[in-house]
C-alpha cells in the first residue's frame, strides 16, 4: 500500500472505531551517501524510510501510534492501539489537532544539481592526500544527498504538505607522525555544487597537522574563546533550556525569567524557520513558522512554545511544536536557531583576549553536561592564544562551568556566523564567542 | 510473508549478479513502546513499528547498502537492483539455495512487555515516581519511563544461511531532579534486562526510584569536585564506562581494520596494567548487550579481549575479518535495518581481581571515588577519551569524605590502562547505549572497584 491507500484504511478504522478527533503525520525520506577512502569509493549507500504516526483524542486524551508497515492489518492495529493508549494518559492537560493557519509563507522549491556524488567523494579524497605527504589512505570523505516529504493530515481539517532536501559533504583527515596518528575532520551542510573541495580538504588537513605536537596546559582559571562551531555545539545541547516543556515540567531554569537579564547585553539569539535553504513553513502541529527573538540584548524575552504548552501558560503558541521523528510524541524545538553575530572578525577576539584558550572541538556533550543543571565539564582541545595570536594546538583538557553563568559572562560576540549538523528538526548557529573565563582541567 | 525463501533467494541472486562475492538480506520488524510518567502522572504512550529490509553486497573490502521500508514485492526488488547498480553491471541473477538453521535460544522471555496491559506498565511507573518522592521534600520533579522492545530478525545470505531471532528488552530509566528554587540537581537509574516484564521480578521500581532521587539530593547539597591529575577509585558497575571507551571501541574491527585505532598491531602486546584482564560476553542469558546471534547471523561469543594486560583479541565483523584476515567473532550489529552492521561491544567487564575494596580507598591519601558515572566518548585514532562522573566523593586520608558534583574524566586509552593498580573482588554491570557507525545499541559495561593512580578530572 502507498501512503494515500494507508491513509484511507486508516481513517475508514478511525471512523469504524468511532473516532472523529485523529491525526496521520507521514514522513517519507530518501538518502544516499557514498564515501571515497584509500583511493577509490568503499561504501555506497541508499535508504528509503516511509513512516506514519496516527494520534486520536479519546475522552480528551491524546494516544499515539506508529508505524512503517502500510498494510491493512496495521492500519487497524494502530488505530486500536492509539485509542488503548490515548485511555492510559493521566495528564489533564487540554490537547489539541490544529486547524490551519491564516495563511503559510510558500518557500522556494530547491532543485538539486545533478552533483556526481562519486567524482566529489573522490576529489575531496584525492585533494586530502595530496595536501600533505603526512596524510594517509585511511582518510574519509563522505558525500550525502536526501529529499524528505513530510504530509499532515488531520480531523480538523488541516492537510498540509512540506519537502526538503538536505546535501552535505564531509572530510575526515588522518595524518601520521612515526608511531602516532591525529585526526580531523570538516563538515559542509550545504549544496554539493558550492562545495569547494581544495578549500575543504586544505582546512581538514591543517587542522590535522596542527595536532601533531599538541599539548595540555596547567590546570586552572582560563580565559576562553569558543570558536564558532564549539559554541554551536555547546549551544546545541543547551538548547532544551529555553523549551516551555522543560520548564512547565521543572527541567529549566528559565522558568518564569521572562523580562529579566539572563544574557550578557550582547548575547541576541533568534529562532528563524525561513533561513535561505533550511525554510520550514509548519511546525510538527501545522502552525504557520514565524522567526522569534529568544534573549533580545540579553534579556529572555520568550520561551518556545508548542499549543499544549502554550495554553498552559495561557497564551498564544511560538509555531515551535517538534517532531524529531515520525513516531514521537509532539515537543518543542527551535528551527534554526542562533546567536546573532556581532562585528568582531575572530582576529580581532584574540587580540582583544591577549593571551588565553580558543576551543574549538568539544566531545562528550551527551554526557558530560545537563541541561536541567547548566552544569557543563567537557573534554576539549583547541589552541593557545599568546599576544593576541593563535598558537600551538592544544589538547587534554576539559573546560567546566555552568551554562546560565557562561551566558552572563560573554564578553564579546564575533562576526563569523556558522551553523552546526542538524540535530532532529533544528539547526543550531553561533559565531566565535569570548565565554569569559572558565575552569580548565588539564597538567 | 513477502519475504519466504524464494523471494529472498531471488534478492541474493540480483545481488550477486553485479559482480558482488557476497550478498545478505537483513529483515527486521521491531515494536518499540514507550511510557513517559512526569509530575506523577502518565503523560505520554507511544508505540512504535518499525518494519524493513536492508541488503548488503560485498566486493573484496568494497560494500554497498540499500534499505527500504517498502516491503512490497516491487519495492524489495527496487532495493536490490539500487544495491546491485551500485556495485556494478547487473548481470545474470543466479539463484541462491537457502539452508534454514535454527540456534539455541538462551534468553527465555517469560513475560513480553508489548503484551503486558498499559495498566501493568503505568504501575511500575508509579512505584518508580512514588518511591523517588518520598525520598526528600527537595525531590522538584521526577520522570520514569518504561522503554521496550520486540525486535523480530531474520538474515539471509549468499553463504546459504537462512536464520531468524526474537530479541525483547525492557528498561526502566527514573531520573529525579533535586531542587532548592535556585538550583537544580538530578541523578538517575536505568536499569534494563534482555528479558520481559519479568525485569521487575528482578529489579523493584521502587528502589529504582529512591537511587534517582538519593543522587538528586546528594549532589544538591555538594560543592563543585577540584580540577587536576589525581588517583581516582570508581565504583563497579557503569564504572566500566572507563573500559568501554577507553579500550573497547579501540579493539573494534571499525577502527582496527582500516588503521584507526590506537590498538593496531598490537596483539600479543602489553597494552594495559597486569591487573586488567577485560571480556565480551555476548552470551550472557538475559543480560541487556546479549544475543543468541549477532545480526550477520553469527553466534555470539564470550571473547577474551585482554588477559593479565596483553591483548588477545580484537572484535571482528564479517567486512573487519576481510581486512584483518581474522575470524569474525559473532559482534557485528546494527542500531535497524537502516545501518550496515559493524563489530560492537556486547556485555563488556574488567574480571575480577583479588584487591579488597575497604584497602583501596584506604591507600588514597587524596583523590576521588566516582561512584556513579554517565556516558562518555572516544576518538579510537588517537585513544582521547571522556566519561562523566555523575556523583563523586572526596577521598582524604583513606577515608570517603565530602561528595562533590560530577566532573568529566579524561585520558589516553593506551596511558589509563597502565595506570588501573589496583581491581576489586566485587563484579558488577550496568547498561547503557552505545553509539557508533552502526547506529545506537544497547550495552552493559562493568567492573569491580577498580583504582586508577593518576587521570586528569575536569572539575572546577
Amino acid at each position: 500500500m502507498d501512503f494515500e491507500q494507508f491513509q484511507q484504511a486508516v481513517t475508514e478504522c478511525a471512523r469504524s472505531a468511532g473516532l472523529t478527533r485523529f491525526e496521520l503525520y507521514y514522513t517519507r525520506e530518501t538518502a544516499r551517501t557514498v564515501s571515497a577512502m584509500e583511493g577509490e569509493i568503499t561504501e555506497c549507500s541508499d535508504d528509503t524510510q516511509a513512516g506514519c504516526c496516527f494520534r486520536c483524542i479519546v475522552n480528551g486524551r491524546m494516544g499515539y501510534c506508529a508505524t512503517e508497515l502500510f498494510t491493512p492489518e496495521e492500519a487497524a492495529r494502530i488505530v486500536a492501539k492509539a485509542a488503548e493508549n490515548a485511555a492510559t494518559i493521566e495528564k489533564d492537560d487540554p490537547v489539541f489537532l490544529f486547524a490551519g493557519s491564516e495563511e503559510y509563507k510558500s518557500v522556494p522549491g530547491a532543485p538539486i544539481a545533478e552533483t556526481d556524488m562519486r567524482a566529489l567523494a573522490l576529489e575531496l579524497y584525492g585533494k586530502a592526500l595530496a595536501a600533505d605527504e603526512r596524510v594517509q589512505p585511511s582518510t574519509q570523505a563522505y558525500v550525502s544527498r536526501g529529499q524528505s516529504v513530510i504530509r499532515l493530515v488531520n480531523s480538523a481539517g488541516l492537510d498540509l504538505t512540506a519537502e526538503s532536501t538536505r546535501q552535505a559533504a564531509s572530510l575526515w583527515a588522518v595524518v601520521r607522525r612515526g608511531e602516532e596518528q591525529f585526526n580531523a575532520g570538516v563538515f559542509r551542510d550545504e549544496p554539493l555544487e558550492q562545495v569547494d573541495t581544495e578549500a575543504a580538504a586544505a582546512q581538514a588537513v591543517g587542522k590535522a597537522i596542527d595536532k601533531i605536537g599538541g599539548e595540555s596546559v596547567p590546570s586552572g582559571t582560563w580565559p576562553v574563546i569558543f570558536h564558532n562551531e564549539a559554541f554551536a555545539d555547546l549551544l546545541t545541547a543547551f538548547v532544551p533550556i529555553f523549551s516551555a516543556k522543560s520548564a512547565q515540567q521543572g527541567l529549566s531554569l528559565l522558568a518564569g525569567k521572562e523580562g529579566e537579564t539572563i544574557a550578557a547585553a550582547c548575547v541576541t539569539f533568534i529562532d528563524d524557520p525561513f533561513r535561505p535553504g533550511y525554510e520550514t513553513p509548519f511546525d510538527g502541529e501545522g502552525v504557520a513558522a514565524r522567526v522569534k527573538t529568544v534573549v533580545d540584548k540579553g534579556v529572555f524575552q520568550t520561551l518556545l512554545y508548542n499549543l499544549e504548552t502554550a495554553a498552559r501558560a495561557g497564551r498564544e503558541t511560538t509555531g515551535n511544536a517538534s517532531r524529531p521523528a515520525y513516531y514521537a510524541s509532539v515537543g518543542v524545538a527551535p528551527f534554526n536557531f542562533y546567536l546573532q553575530p556581532g562585528e568582531a572578525s575572530p582576529d580581532t577576539l584574540y587580540r582583544a583576549i591577549g593571551d588565553g584558550l580558543l576551543i574549538t572541538e568539544l566531545a562528550g556533550l551527551h554526557a558530560g553536561l545537563n541541561s536541567v543543571t547548566g552544569d557543563f565539564s567537557l573534554m576539549a582541545a583547541g589552541y593557545r592564544i599568546e599576544n593576541g595570536q593563535k598558537g600551538r594546538f592544544v589538547n587534554g583538557i576539559t573546560v567546566s562551568g555552568n551554562f546560565f553563568a557562561l551566558l552572563k559572562n560573554i564578553r564579546a560576540v564575533g562576526s563569523d556566523l556558522r551553523f552546526g549538523a542538524p540535530m532532529g528538526v533544528s539547526r543550531i548557529g553561533a559565531p566565535s564567542v569570548w565565554a569569559g573565563e572558565l575552569s580548565v582541567a588539564g597538567q | 510473508m513477502i519475504l519466504d525463501q524464494t523471494m529472498l533467494s531471488e534478492l541474493l541472486g540480483i545481488g550477486l549478479s553485479s559482480g558482488a562475492d557476497f550478498a545478505e538480506v537483513f529483515a527486521e520488524n521491531t515494536r518499540q513502546g514507550l511510557m513517559t510518567l512526569i509530575g506523577g502522572k502518565v503523560e505520554d504512550v507511544t508505540d512504535r513499528t518499525i518494519s524493513g529490509v536492508g541488503i548488503r553486497l560485498l566486493r573484496g573490502v568494497r560494500s554497498v547498502y540499500a534499505s527500504t521500508s517498502d516491503l512490497t514485492r516491487s519495492g524489495l526488488l527496487r532495493c536490490a537492483r539500487e544495491a546491485a547498480a551500485a556495485m556494478g553491471e547487473a548481470g545474470e541473477a543466479a539463484g541462491v539455495v537457502l539452508s534454514e538453521r535454527i540456534f539455541p535460544n538462551i534468553h527465555p522471555i517469560r513475560r513480553v512487555t508489548s503484551g503486558a496491559a498499559n495498566a501493568d506498565q503505568a504501575a511500575v511507573l508509579h512505584l518508580a515516581y512514588d518511591g523517588a518522592g518520598a525520598v526528600s521534600g527537595e525531590i522538584a520533579q521526577v520522570q520514569a519511563r518504561l522503554l521496550s522492545w520486540d525486535r523480530n530478525i531474520l538474515i539471509a545470505n549468499s553463504e546459504g544461511l537462512l536464520t531468524e531471532d526474537r530479541q525483547v528488552r525492557t528498561r526502566l530509566a527514573v531520573t529525579a531532579v533535586a531542587s532548592d528554587g535556585a538550583q537544580n540537581q538530578s541523578g538517575s537509574c536505568s536499569p534494563g534486562m534482555h528479558a520481559g516484564m519479568e525485569l521487575f521480578d528482578a529489579v523493584d521500581p521502587a528502589a529504582v526510584g529512591r537511587k534517582a532521587a538519593r543522587q538528586a539530593v546528594t549532589m544538591l547539597h555538594a560543592g563543585y569536585c577540584p580540577a587536576g591529575k589525581m588517583t581516582v577509585a570508581i565504583e563497579n558497575g557503569f564504572g566500566g564506562v572507563i573500559f568501554h571507551e577507553a579500550c573497547g571501541h579501540s579493539l573494534e574491527a571499525t577502527s582496527v581494520a582500516t588503521g584507526r585505532s590506537q590498538f593496531c598491531g598490537k596483539l600479543g602486546q602489553v597494552i594495559a596494567s597486569e591487573k586488567v584482564t577485560a571480556i565480551d560476553d555476548g552470551t550472557q542469558p538475559n543480560a541487556w548487550g546479549s544475543n543468541n546471534i549477532d545480526d550477520e547471523g553469527r553466534p555470539t561469543q564470550r571473547l577474551t579481549l585482554i588477559e593479565k594486560g596483553v591483548l588477545k583479541n580484537y572484535l571482528v565483523d564479517r567486512l573487519g575479518s576481510r581486512r584483518m584476515d581474522m575470524e569474525p567473532t559473532g559482534c557485528g550489529r546494527r542500531e535497524d535495518y537502516h545501518f550496515e552492521p559493524t563489530s560492537r561491544m556486547s556485555n563488556t567487564y574488567i574480571a575480577p581481581g583479588s584487591d579488597d575494596n575497604g584497602e583501596i580507598i584506604a591507600s588514597m591519601e587524596y583523590g576521588l571515588y566516582a561512584k556513579s558515572m554517565g556516558g562518555g566518548s572516544v576518538n579510537p585514532v588517537t585513544g582521547e577519551f571522556n566519561f562523566a562522573v555523575n556523583e563523586g566523593y572526596m577521598v582524604r586520608n583513606g577515608a570517603i569524605a565530602e561528595p562533590v558534583r560530577g566532573a568529566t574524566l579524561i585520558g589516553k586509552g593506551s596511558e589509563i590502562l597502565m595506570n588501573i593498580d589496583r581491581v576489586g573482588t566485587c563484579l558488577d554491570s550496568a547498561q547503557g547505549m552505545c553509539g557508533s557507525s552502526s547506529g545506537s545499541i544497547p550495552v552493559n559495561v562493568g567492573q569491580p572497584l577498580i583504582r586508577v593512580s593518576s587521570i586528569t578530572v575536569g572539575g572546577r
